[in-house]
């Protein structure tokens, strides 16, 4: 406020307010949703072209017989079903999926807890180096993950030898290589978790913990009556989205085991791959992935809710 | 400059809720008006119907001479502030001040020349190149009122624009913005939800209330003279007292009795005008707390002593609150600090009731 | 390792998925039809990849570098729409409304205020189409069989990999070079990364 005159603003030149133009403001908003559709088309276009209509084309395919010129029905369902090795499948993505995500959780759920104790710039570093795993292209990694496992070459078993003990066939038989996948997959997983979660104990307002100590709150007590129902949006979506991307998993086990031994760590993506393109049925195989459907739609159904929710938000 | 006309606006949402219910409201050219009222009266409602950033339901609304209704925020030639200031994080102080004027496609020596000006008016020059987050709140305001002031629009929209400062800067803002139309006395409607705020700024308050206007009038006009219960205890800190009560008539004198104890004279040249009210149940004695005083030693005319009990002593350094209990209602007055008022103590104090206002509970309305 | 010409090709697309993503994001605002979109981006390539094996085949694609073009929007969509929608809800509608009053139109609002205030979201997104582009296994192994079309992941496990045979100095090299683009990459963007990833997250 230094000089006390009005010469200010209004001194200079005029003011032409911009060429009114006549449209209600109806129009406006409908003039709005009309920019957002039109920026929205190629993705949607991309999304029908690669999306929609392989989904589509999959149901069809998975009811052709091998030779893709008869049409066969649920038979290759029906067939699938009475097949041991594909129950084991069945049986194997849903441990695998189930396991893996509460190991992820659980482990990022912990390592957010001691990140959130270091302070400071440490903690940026310390954050960075542990979000690496999720960075590496999953492929590279576990190709790396192989080698450590591997039987004669692998730096465990080297370890183990030197300790004096027997090596151990790290993904030669069924139980070691199903932990095999899923410690890998926790590997890849968690740095994700751990990221979410901590994000969302920053957000938790330091005065609830305060309070709580005052209230004469263990720390037990203060995890379970804070922080949990604080995070439990968070922690709700990220297991389901994990749940998603989990079941749907095909690198890991690809290059692990390519679904040995004996078939025994296949998931729906391996065998869906194994049946399909290298056995060359492709209808079995389409239908092998098919089975994932109706599990994952449940899964996205609720990851959808809280996406609506969130979007209500922005717009109001 | 210009003047705003709103006409009968009503804003309705889904569901046949109306947030505003058909106002009227004229507003002169260079002239401030505030709109004041409890969170979900409608007034921001109102202000952003003004803006264009809500649609109005029906009703109309002139700026200028032009109805708007139908008239886009960017073409209405207005500048608004926001609460939480929405300034653009990206762009630094000028370019936030610059923006509105290079969408007008002024040239560059024009900005450069208001934006500077404006700067200097509200002593931010040494910001201009500063990002918004480098900023405190107080100067964060400031570039938002500076982002209004370039423009110099027809109409400058206030919404809360100091709600989100601590106490001592929104004084310090209030008067600021005060200093700033004094020197661009440019038409302003200004929404707040304080009414020290609206009485400190405003030439006139509009104070609102379920969507419509209470009452529209100067600050002192609706200090002295409400027209509503609403108004009358909305306006004015600490709030006016309200304590139910009944008139009496004796001997051609009205006595407005308190209590079976309590009751005092009402002032002669209000007799008149309370009289058809003998006998109405629903009365209430409005009595603001710097009319209820300690006793002094000359007597007054209509000013009448009682005992009470003080229940609260609060000293507040140039005046004491006493809190006293009639017919279970909390009463306040304020009293001088070397009155000697004790908590749970007797104390004589004084009513002074040529400024009491009678109201009538089942309307609403002050008699 | 001529594989890693053509992955490192796949790059420039990817950062246009990541700008498809945030005007989805916009139009989310208007309008909930988009919300349809998104049940659909959650099918998982592992699904999809037969059927798009037998289109793609159809299509003379089969063992053609330009077919994982096409693809790869599909991988990182899903991800990509999250982390740009919680960006997005982190913006005040007061921003818009300024802009409006300001005199901006739509298109302007979006390419002045929207895409510059949520960079570090779109600079997440981007890099995390990139890293999903860049370590894709799967839509290659499935579409490019022969050495010259191969991409990095897929070239390390076929070359190198022959039989019994496993040359575990180049493989761990290869690997190492494999990792290098996108860790540096990360290195350098870290901080816009975790702050696009967990802009939703404190919101959700």
């Amino acid at each position: 406020m230094a000089d006390g005159s009005t010469m200010a603003i209004d001194a200079g030149t005029t003011t032409s307010p911009a060429p009114r133009r006549v449209g209600s403001l109806k129009k406006l908003a409908r003039r709005r949703s009309t920019t957002a559709l039109l920026l929205c088309a190629p993705l949607i276009l991309l999304i029908v072209c690669l999306k929609v209509y392989p989904t589509f084309y999959a149901i069809f395919l998975s009811m052709l017989d091998r030779k893709m010129e008869n049409f066969v029905g649920l038979n290759n369902f029906i067939f699938l079903l009475s097949r041991p090795s594909f129950q084991l499948v069945i049986f194997q993505s849903c441990f695998f999926a189930i396991t893996a995500v509460v190991m992820k959780a659980t482990l990022g759920f912990i390592l957010a807890h001691l990140m959130h104790n270091i302070r400071g710039k440490n903690q940026r570093i310390w954050r960075g180096l542990l979000l690496v795993p999720w960075v590496i292209p999953l492929s590279l990694s576990t190709l790396t993950w192989w080698w450590l496992f591997d039987p004669s070459y692998s730096a465990f078993n080297w370890t183990l030898s030197w300790f004096g003990l027997d090596s151990i066939p790290f993904l030669g038989t069924t139980w070691n290589a199903r932990i095999a996948v899923i410690v890998v997959n926790t590997w890849f997983g968690a740095p994700f978790f751990m990221i979410m979660y901590l994000a969302a104990l920053k957000s938790v307002p330091e005065q609830l913990y305060e309070a709580a100590a005052i209230d004469g709150a263990t720390a037990w007590q203060k995890l379970i009556y804070i922080t949990l129902p604080m995070m439990r949006n968070i922690i709700l979506i990220t297991v389901l989205y994990s749940l998603i991307v989990t079941f749907a998993d095909f690198d890991i086990v690809r290059i692990l085991t390519n679904g040995g031994p004996q078939d025994s760590t296949h998931l729906f993506a391996t065998y869906a791959f194994n049946v399909g393109i290298e056995s060359g049925n492709i209808p079995r195989g389409a239908s092998v992935s098919l089975f994932m459907f109706p599990i994952l739609a449940t899964l996205a159904f609720f990851v959808l809710r809280d996406v609506l929710k969130r979007s209500k938000e922005i717009s109001t | 400059m210009s003047q705003v006309s709103i006409r009968k606006i009503v804003k309705a949402y889904e569901g046949d809720v109306q947030a505003v219910k058909g106002i009227d409201l004229e507003i002169d050219d260079h002239e401030f008006v505030v709109l004041v009222g409890p969170s979900g009266c409608g007034k921001s409602t109102t202000l952003r119907m003004i803006a264009g950033l809500e649609e109005i339901t029906s009703g109309e609304i002139w700026i200028d001479g032009d109805v708007v209704n139908d008239v886009p925020p960017r073409d209405r030639d207005i500048a608004m502030v926001f609460q939480n200031y929405a300034l653009y994080p990206h762009m630094s102080v000028f370019e936030n001040m610059a923006f509105g004027l290079k969408l007008r496609k002024l040239p560059k020596e024009e900005i450069k020349r208001r934006v500077d000006d404006a700067a200097r008016m509200l002593d931010i020059e040494m910001l201009l190149d500063r990002k918004p987050k480098a900023l405190s709140g107080g100067q964060r305001q400031r570039v938002a009122m500076g982002r209004a002031i370039v423009r110099n629009p027809k109409v400058f929209l206030f919404d809360e624009p100091l709600s989100n400062l601590d106490a001592k800067l929104r004084v310090q803002m209030r008067t600021e913005i005060k200093k700033v139309h004094q020197l661009v006395p440019t038409t302003t409607v200004y929404v707040t939800h304080d009414q020290v705020e609206a009485m400190t700024l405003a030439d006139r308050v509009v104070v609102m209330n379920h969507g419509v206007i209470e009452q529209v009038g100067a600050p002192q006009e609706l200090y002295h003279n409400p027209q509503t219960r609403f108004v009358a205890g909305f306006i004015g800190s600490p709030a006016m007292n309200f304590m139910s009560c009944r008139l009496e008539e004796a001997a051609g004198a009205l006595r407005v009795r308190l209590s079976d104890k309590l009751s005092f004279p009402v002032p002669e040249n209000r007799t008149a005008r309370y009289r058809g009210h003998v006998g109405n149940s629903s009365l209430v004695l409005g009595l603001r707390p710097e009319h209820i005083t300690e006793t002094k030693p000359h007597a007054e005319p209509n000013q009448h002593d009682f005992d009470m009990v003080i229940d609260v002593v609060e000293p507040m350094g140039m005046e004491t609150l006493v809190y006293f209990t009639i017919e279970g209602v909390a009463v306040s007055g304020r009293v001088n600090p070397s009155a000697g008022a004790i908590a749970l103590r007797p104390m004589k104090l004084r009513a002074d009731l040529s400024n009491m206002h009678l109201i009538d509970d089942s309307t609403g309305k002050v008699l | 390792m001529t594989s890693a010409t053509a992955s490192a090709g796949v790059m420039p697309r990817k950062s246009k998925v990541g700008s498809l993503e945030r005007q989805n994001r916009w139009a989310l605002r208007g309008s909930f039809a988009a919300l349809s979109v998104f049940v659909v981006i959650l099918v998982p390539p592992s699904l999809l990849f037969i059927p798009l094996f037998q289109i793609v085949g159809t299509l003379g694609l089969i063992n053609n570098t330009w077919v994982l073009v096409l693809l790869f929007p599909t991988l990182a969509v899903p991800f990509c729409t999250w982390i740009m929608i919680g960006y997005f809800s982190s913006i005040p509608k007061e921003l818009d409304e300024a802009a409006l009053i300001d005199g901006a139109s739509y298109p302007q609002i979006l390419l002045k205020i929207f895409i510059p205030v949520a960079l570090p979201g779109i600079i997440a997104a981007t890099i995390f189409a990139f890293t999903v582009g860049w370590g894709a296994f799967l839509y290659p192994l499935a579409y490019l069989y022969s050495a010259d079309q191969a991409v990095l992941t897929i070239g390390i496990v076929r070359e190198l990999i022959r039989g019994d045979v496993f040359a575990w100095g180049t493989i761990m090299a290869a690997c190492v070079m494999g990792a290098a683009p996108p860790i540096l990459i990360y290195t350098f963007l870290m901080d816009y990364y975790v702050a696009g990833l967990t802009a939703g997250a404190t919101k959700g």
